[in-house]
């Protein structure tokens, strides 16, 4: 029998939705981890007789921070307090901060702010933000001028992601850009959430293929490649990492039809 | 409303995108929560310990007994990483278990975390630098006036996806008045999104908006107010929601030297 893969999908961001409860966040700072914290944090929960919507906790070198979204329907609001004053006293906890749902059954996430990806601060994007900037464009500009655009941001903008992978590269040691494409850009793409990436290197050519392309997956149907965009930040990143001109052709996109999107490079 | 001091809260949830620790061995272990109960993270992390693996971060996440525990570690020379998998699959309330260790030593990028997700919707990641570098390559080839008016029109498109987002969230949890989407879903989204620290008051028919480390004057210099990006997304977004014309005006600027951005805005009464 197969074995059923892992559901990988961690929220980057927490948007918590439960109509009509009343929602609360609390952020616990971890000063010394240790076995059982979690433990004494959910039992603090449990016997004040509280639902646990959702618990998220990260710990790097004995340190790191949980949060938790408890909903408090049906209960007083100084019970606040109580949950506040019990979790200071568990040993390891350091500072708390919470926040209160402004509007029953909502409750948005701005106590993890800055949002980080190892010590790069990141923001993001929603795919139907994705679609609507495209399509407003796409009817403003007409597709000619868009796709000159949209291929001409992804360009600059790939140059800047380019920088971010030199950096990462030059701390694990990595020089050759042959090597920062294969070990860290392809990675990127993926760990940016913005397709499966991987990479085939030829002699003179690099295959890119990118499965689940948001940018393909947000496009309306379409006769031919049409991934502008990403093929510019392909070709910006290629052109910086490699310090020379790069020619990149989309040659299969998954809003033409075909399964995955596919750019031959050529450099 | 946040309760609690601002200062220094940088103690957060960070995501295991990326993990650069030079010259180690790295794994990263995905582990299904199928029953949640007391201390079955301390019992996965003892299976780790006992073979001599260094646990560097571990991320936990579970919603209604249900979900995932990510552990990134230190490869220990003589450690059996097959054998460790099926002792942490017969952990009770664990479902299947896999890995990936590191293509190359001290970086570790996760194929598997993916897609990001926000609420089940599929998102994408940013690295605030690259608006950085967008905005002054645009400026460089086309002038700052015309740089500006492309990144501005960029962000009204941006703000108008954002605001069909923001409707439909509305929408689930019954808000209707679009002055209480703006201050109880747009302005806490900006922050939940990564964009800046976003707060909103009012007198007088004008809205102040605040904006502390907005993601378009991070690291940036200037004379002049240069979030044209964010004064777009901000005028689309309202637009959309109000379904009128609005005004906005960025008067104070982090890249001017300013203690934050901020936005005055006018909305016509309806």
């Amino acid at each position: 029998m197969r074995e059923r893969s892992v559901d990988c999908r961690v929220p980057l961001t927490r948007v918590t939705i439960s109509p009509g409860d009343k929602l609360v966040a609390f952020l616990i700072e971890v000063t010394r981890d240790r076995v059982g914290i979690l433990r004494d944090i959910t039992d603090v929960l449990s016997d004040l007789g509280l639902n646990l919507h959702n618990i998220s906790a990260y710990v790097e070198g004995g340190r790191g921070a949980i949060y938790l979204v408890v909903n408090i329907s049906g209960k007083p609001e100084s019970i606040i307090n109580d949950i506040k004053d019990k979790f200071s006293s568990i040993n390891g906890i350091g500072r708390i901060l919470y926040q209160i749902s402004e509007r029953e059954g909502l409750l948005i996430d701005t106590l993890n702010f800055p949002l980080m990806r190892c010590d790069d601060r990141i923001f993001t994007l929603t795919k139907e933000s994705w679609k609507t900037l495209t399509s407003d464009l796409i009817a403003i500009l007409g597709s000619e001028a868009y796709h000159a655009i949209i291929y001409r941001i992804g360009y600059e903008m790939g140059k800047g992601f380019a920088e971010n992978y030199v950096d990462i590269a030059r701390r694990t040691g990595i020089e050759e850009p042959m090597d920062v494409i294969r070990y860290v850009m392809s990675g990127m793409l993926t760990a940016s959430g913005w397709g499966r990436s991987s990479l085939e290197l030829g002699e003179d050519t690099l295959r890119v293929k990118i499965e689940e392309n948001l940018e393909a997956e947000a496009s309306p149907k379409s006769s031919e490649p049409s991934c502008y965009f990403t093929k510019g930040v392909i070709t910006g990143a290629l052109t910086r990492i490699l310090r020379s001109p790069v020619e990149v052709k989309e040659t299969k996109c998954r809003a033409a039809g075909d399964e995955y999107c596919e750019f031959i490079v050529r450099y | 409303m946040i309760h609690g001091p601002l200062e220094g809260r940088y103690f957060s949830i960070k995501s295991p995108l990326l993990t650069v620790s030079p010259g180690k061995d790295l794994l990263i272990f995905y582990l299904e929560i199928l029953r949640d109960r007391p201390g079955i993270l301390a019992e996965v992390t003892r299976e780790l310990s006992s073979r001599g693996m260094n646990i560097l971060s571990n991320l936990t996440h579970v919603t209604e007994g249900k979900g995932l525990i990510v552990i990134i570690a230190e490869r220990s020379g003589d450690a059996d990483i097959e054998e460790l998998k099926k002792h942490l699959g017969s952990i009770e309330g664990i479902g299947s278990v896999e890995y990936e260790e590191s293509r190359i030593k001290g970086l570790l990028i996760p194929s598997r975390l993916f897609p990001l997700v926000r609420d089940g919707t599929r998102i994408v990641a940013f690295n605030v630098r690259a608006i950085k570098y967008l905005s002054e390559e645009l400026s460089r080839i086309l002038g700052s006036s015309a740089s500006g008016a492309i990144l501005f029109r960029i962000g009204y498109e941006m703000g108008r996806g954002f605001a069909v987002d923001h409707l439909k969230m509305a929408e689930r949890v019954g808000l209707n008045d679009p002055f209480e989407i703006l201050r109880k879903i747009s302005a806490p989204l900006y922050t939940c999104s990564g964009y800046g620290i976003a707060s909103l008051e009012e007198a007088g028919g004008v809205f102040s908006l605040r904006i502390r480390e907005n993601f378009e004057a991070i690291d940036r210099t200037s004379k002049e107010p240069l979030c044209y990006m964010t004064k777009g997304m901000w005028k689309g977004g309202l637009e959309y929601v109000f379904r009128r014309s609005i005004s906005i005006e960025e008067v104070r600027c982090k890249a001017k030297g300013d203690e934050y951005c901020e936005f005055k805005i006018e909305i016509p009464r309806g």
